[in-house]
């Protein structure tokens, strides 16, 4: 797969398709460093612990019917599904192209940000319940 | 219980019709205040009304006359 300018990215939160109003996204997968040295090691040794992911979305806010607010606005306080397709959610993607999915804590909601002439944008970092999975596909 | 798809941001069309069964892991009451989805209100049949009561006929009973049945002559 050639390397890829991001211009069609599906943002699915909830069931609900807001990839137009969202202008960038970030996954992040971490997990949690355990250590494991013991006695007779060189040096320091590590496993992975648990894993503490997060999802960071730029939205436009849309104060409009079933639009950016309408639909986080419930969510806050509670969890959301996702489903974050690089190439689209509507492209019936060849073979390798890759689905991110899971559920989300929606800890954060800024419904209004913005000075005097700005775009309307809110900036979020959800915390990731469980485990992001991979999938491939449409 | 069901909900009618009224936005264009589901993966549904709008006017679609889904049960709880389509809609295993989402908030369906986020996406009822969002304005996604509407309650299907289920309308009762309507209630039979009695109509004017048609007059039975009554057909006249046989006359109770004995002598309309001969008795069987016994041997």
């Amino acid at each position: 797969m050639a390397r890829i300018v991001l211009t069609d990215v599906g943002v699915v939160l909830g069931g609900v398709d807001l990839s137009d109003h969202v202008a960038s996204v970030e996954i992040s997968q971490n997990y949690d460093e355990v250590e494991t040295t013991a006695f007779g090691d060189g040096g320091r040794t590590r496993v992975a612990g648990l894993e503490d992911s997060s999802l960071s979305l730029s939205f436009h806010q849309d104060f409009a019917t079933s639009e950016v607010e309408a639909t986080i606005g419930p969510l806050v306080g509670g969890t959301a599904s996702f489903e974050i397709a690089p190439f689209g959610t509507a492209v019936a993607a060849a073979g390798t192209a890759p689905r991110y999915s899971g559920t989300v804590l929606v800890t954060e909601w800024t419904a209004l940000n913005g000075a005097v002439g700005d775009l309307s944008t809110a900036d979020v970092t959800w915390p990731v319940v469980g485990q992001i999975a991979k999938g491939t596909g449409a | 219980m069901s909900w009618q798809v009224t936005s264009s941001r589901l993966a549904w069309a709008v006017g679609t019709v889904l049960g709880a069964d389509d809609l295993a892991g989402c908030n369906i009451d986020a996406l009822v205040q969002g304005g996604h989805l509407a309650p299907v209100v289920k309308q009762d049949p309507a209630p039979k009304v009695d109509g004017p009561r048609r007059k039975m006929k009554v057909q006249p009973e046989p006359a109770g006359d004995d002598s309309a049945e001969e008795p069987e002559e016994q041997e």
